[in-house]
């Protein structure tokens, strides 16, 4: 009776395994390749672009970077403290509001605040007092020399300027990861450790470094590290706002030589080997960093209620953030799309941009589930060295920027088709975006299979189900929470993807992303905005499942 | 088995209308507004449909290079003579007839006739108006390197072909020490912001976030018809009789070595460089005709010195000029 069960395991196993192995290969090969063509490049161009270009690439995207995690921070940390520690007005509203940006693609974004703060948009009267008094003001001069001072970058006045405007949109965009991640932390966080700290004499500021600080440190340190990994890899916002970072250079790299695709490659290597890091480096941080907090959630009576000019600040504080973050956009792009529908530019075309873009990401969604299972489900039951090794080679996705992986998979592409038919530039895109969010597949599938007990499947069998049926049965129905919420991850981020939808669409095959792409950086496209509206409705599902996942958890 | 037969449906019904077979599929790199009404007039002319694929020029080249003899495109059409010429070195076009093509001078196709210009456009520099004084001392388009405009200056980033087309000519005509020496320049006087497009330039410039521009020359007078008093002027460096003259570049068109469809290809092309298609195609992005007799637009002057350089040669100088920008590395 064991002896087989344990055989039937290890054929099963290696059944996955075999699978698994394959997906993997498949989803490294594209990183390989871009490994091989940087090898093409000779050493005389290596070293150009070591002394002049990527330097200076690094340099501005790591600027960037700690910009918007110092912006993100400040944020993050004081809405959700305001919002957990003090009861306010509706404040459930707030939180959805604040949340609320995740749902706007950060593109749309950077086209919103372009055109907000242009000649002709609401906050040009921003636009005009920035540009005649601060950007002269001894504030901003103050706060750059500050900045040389601090980190021995040489910059003058307006690019400066710019790399704050920058760093604020994007601020503004990915705050949220942290205001979850600090609000969720400080929800469990009972009081009884500052009272304590009280008790023992300590004035509130130092309760606030000595006890809530450290706590809530690995909160913001989480959240920080997906709002720098997304920072590093954000291409569409950077372009627009014409900031541009290593994995914008690398875009524009394949647009200018992509006759010759070794400079691009390289540039794609270096900017792999530095989020790489970032991540080691990142984990090495976290391992040391251990959660002490009860899961009690906090005391009603805990929640103190604000008066008087406090009460009115911190209604100051919120509702700027509110504003800047959500109100003036998705009013933006409610007032232009009702605009768009008035002028009856919301046509045929329209809706088959629509069409197109759910009919990929559908794809995406469908072929990144499958290919994701067997990774998930070998690691799980395996759990082995060579096991967690394929599930993290599974995640090259996430460190790779969306321009690196479609230039890794045309690679692969142009190895296989000698020559391209529409339907193989589909094929070849389709392959790429779901290479890129394997990871949100596989990650989620992980943690739903690791519900499933080895004895649930043993069970099955001994009632006498054959493999296939225990898995239909057994396995999939138990799971299949975890696979939706699976499904509905990728679908969305592939529905707003960008970067491989510009390289590699068949032409003509316009999506909603490529709409507002076009709409940013040419003249007006009337269905910008109806599409960028389509996006932010089809995110809300993903927004609800996440923030149903916070409060569960 | 019956989704899949839905979902195959429903892309059918999307999408086929982009590959009806009965009509001229251009692949075209230039903007669609001023394509689409001359192909309308073409079609109202000759009864030939007409199907537009509007992509950047250097993705579609490498798209029909991919694509072979399955390419769905009859004819090529690029703002950028370095591009028509990399896809005729590419052999991906064939020669078009002497006789259609004449009325062009040779300075403005291909060898071997493999594309032919259309219209052209002048690299010039905007100027805000209120800086006139300061700027005086611009009398070429190597002034720009001057330190004098550090932060002050606005150019689009390197991947634009028209900033390639350029320097390509720069360097024919002035060398390699000077035009690095200029890149050199062009890099830290736009101190870290590149414009992904020349509208934004003349924007910017017209606002005074930044006082020169370097640009083609009809961006200067598509702002000022939308915005008649905007505080902006078009200077054309390079002239008198040392000057190295303005860079120029064409947009033109290329006929498919796969063209099924060559008859109706090659009436197009002729009607483009008919009188009426020169007018049509030139004057409603304010460039110059590139058919001699044909007039410019109103208040677009034509009247200055030249760079000397084939457009030909835009192509064939192409790899150098990018060398160039690769050693000063702008991105």
């Amino acid at each position: 009776m064991i002896d087989s069960r344990v055989k039937y395991f290890a054929n099963k196993v290696s059944f996955s395994a075999v699978f698994a192995l394959l997906v993997v290969l498949f989803v490294v090969t594209p990183l390989l390749l871009i490994l091989f063509n940087s090898g093409q490049l000779s050493a005389a161009k290596w070293t150009n672009l070591w002394t002049s270009k990527a330097p200076e690439l690094l340099w501005r995207t790591i600027k960037l970077a700690t910009l918007v995690a110092l912006l993100t921070t400040v944020l993050g940390v004081s809405t959700a403290w305001l919002l957990t520690r003090y009861r306010f007005f509706a404040s459930k509203v707030l939180v959805w509001s604040l949340v609320l940006p995740l749902a706007i693609p950060t593109y749309v974004y950077a086209d919103i605040y372009t055109r907000l703060f242009s000649d002709r948009g609401w906050f040009s009267w921003l636009a005009q007092y920035w540009q005649r008094h601060v950007i002269e003001s001894s504030l901003l001069q103050g706060l750059q020399s500050l900045w040389t001072r601090l980190t021995g970058d040489d910059t003058t006045l307006s690019e400066f300027s710019d790399l704050l405007s920058v760093s604020l949109v994007l601020a503004l965009a990915s705050f949220p990861y942290v205001f979850l991640l600090v609000r969720a932390a400080l929800n469990k966080s009972t009081k009884s450790l500052e009272e304590a700290a009280r008790l023992q004499g300590a004035d509130a500021r130092s309760v606030f470094w000595r006890v809530n600080v450290p706590l809530l440190r690995p909160a913001i340190a989480a959240g920080l590290a997906i709002v720098v990994l997304h920072t590093i890899s954000d291409f569409g916002a950077v372009s627009i706002l014409q900031y541009h970072t290593f994995t914008s250079a690398i875009y524009l790299q394949y647009m200018r030589d992509s006759f010759d695709l070794a400079l691009p490659a390289a540039l794609s290597l270096i900017l792999v080997v530095m989020a790489l890091s970032f991540l080691v480096i990142e984990r090495f941080f976290r391992s040391r960093q251990r959660y002490f907090v009860s899961d009690r959630a906090l005391e009603p009576e805990q929640i103190k209620r604000l008066r008087g000019y406090p009460l009115f600040f911190a209604w100051c504080w919120i509702g700027l953030i509110a504003l800047f973050a959500v109100v003036a956009p998705v009013a933006l792009i409610l007032v232009e799309s009702f605009q768009a529908w008035y002028h009856g530019d919301v046509g045929l075309i329209f809706w088959r941009y629509v069409f197109n873009s759910f009919f990929i990401a559908v794809i995406v969604a469908t072929v990144a589930l499958i290919a994701a299972f067997p990774v998930a489900y070998y690691h799980t039951r395996r759990n082995s060295l060579y096991s967690a090794a394929l599930m993290h080679m599974s995640n090259v996705g996430f460190i790779l920027p969306g321009p690196v992986v479609a230039i890794g998979v045309s690679l692969l592409a142009l190895l296989v088709f000698p020559q391209f038919s529409p339907m193989v530039f589909l094929l070849t895109w389709i392959v790429a975006v779901a290479v890129r969010y394997l990871p949100l597949a596989s990650q989620a599938q992980e943690s739903a299979l690791q519900q499933v007990t080895p004895s649930m499947e043993c069970a099955g069998r001994m009632l006498g189900a054959t493999a296939w049926q225990n898995m239909r049965r057994v396995i999939l129905p138990v799971i299949r929470p975890g696979l939706v919420s699976a499904w509905v991850l990728v679908f969305i981020d592939a529905l707003k993807e960008l970067p491989a939808a510009l390289l590699l669409k068949p032409q003509g095959f316009e999506t909603l992303p490529v709409i507002i792409w076009q709409q940013a950086s040419e003249e007006m496209m009337e269905a910008a905005a109806p599409a960028a509206l389509m996006l932010i409705l089809a995110t809300f599902p993903a927004l609800w499942l996440m923030m149903k996942g916070h409060k569960s958890r | 088995m019956k989704t899949s037969k839905v979902l195959l449906f429903l892309l059918v019904f999307f999408n086929l209308p982009v590959w009806s077979e009965d009509s001229l599929v251009i692949y075209s790199g230039r903007h669609e507004k001023f394509v689409k009404p001359v192909m309308e007039a073409f079609t109202k002319q000759t009864g030939i449909k007409v199907k537009l694929l509007n992509s950047k020029s250097a993705a579609l080249i490498n798209r029909m290079r991919l694509e072979g003899k399955n390419t769905k495109a009859d004819l090529f059409i690029s703002n950028d003579a370095g591009t028509l010429q990399i896809g005729a070195d590419m052999g991906l076009f064939q020669p078009i007839d002497e006789e259609i093509v004449k009325v062009v001078g040779p300075k403005y196709r291909g060898e071997k006739n493999s594309w032919v210009g259309l219209s052209g456009r002048a690299r010039v520099l905007v100027i805000n108006t209120k800086y006139e004084e300061e700027l005086s001392f611009i009398k070429s388009v190597f002034d720009l390197a001057n330190p004098k405009l550090l932060g002050k200056l606005a150019v689009t980033h390197s991947a634009n072909s028209s900033f390639i087309a350029g320097i390509t000519v720069y360097q024919k005509l002035a060398g390699d020490k000077k035009t690095l020496e200029f890149l050199a320049g062009l890099k830290k006087n736009s101190a870290g912001k590149v414009y992904n497009k020349h509208s934004k330039i003349v924007e910017d410039v017209a606002a005074g976030k930044k006082i020169v521009g370097l640009v083609n020359h009809y961006y200067i007078f598509r702002y000022l018809k939308k915005n008649p008093k905007a505080p902006i002027k078009m200077i054309l460096p390079d002239q008198g009789e040392k000057g190295m003259g303005i860079a120029w570049n064409v947009a033109g068109i290329a006929i498919l070595k796969h063209t099924k469809k060559l008859e109706q290809a090659k009436q197009l092309v002729a009607f483009l460089l008919s009188e009426k298609g020169q007018k049509m195609f030139s004057i409603l992005n304010n460039e110059y005709p590139v058919r001699k007799g044909v007039p410019t637009a109103k208040g677009v002057t034509s009247d200055y010195k030249v760079a000397d350089v084939p457009m030909s040669v835009l192509g064939k100088g192409r790899n150098k000029a990018l060398s160039l920008i690769e050693k000063v590395g702008l991105y």
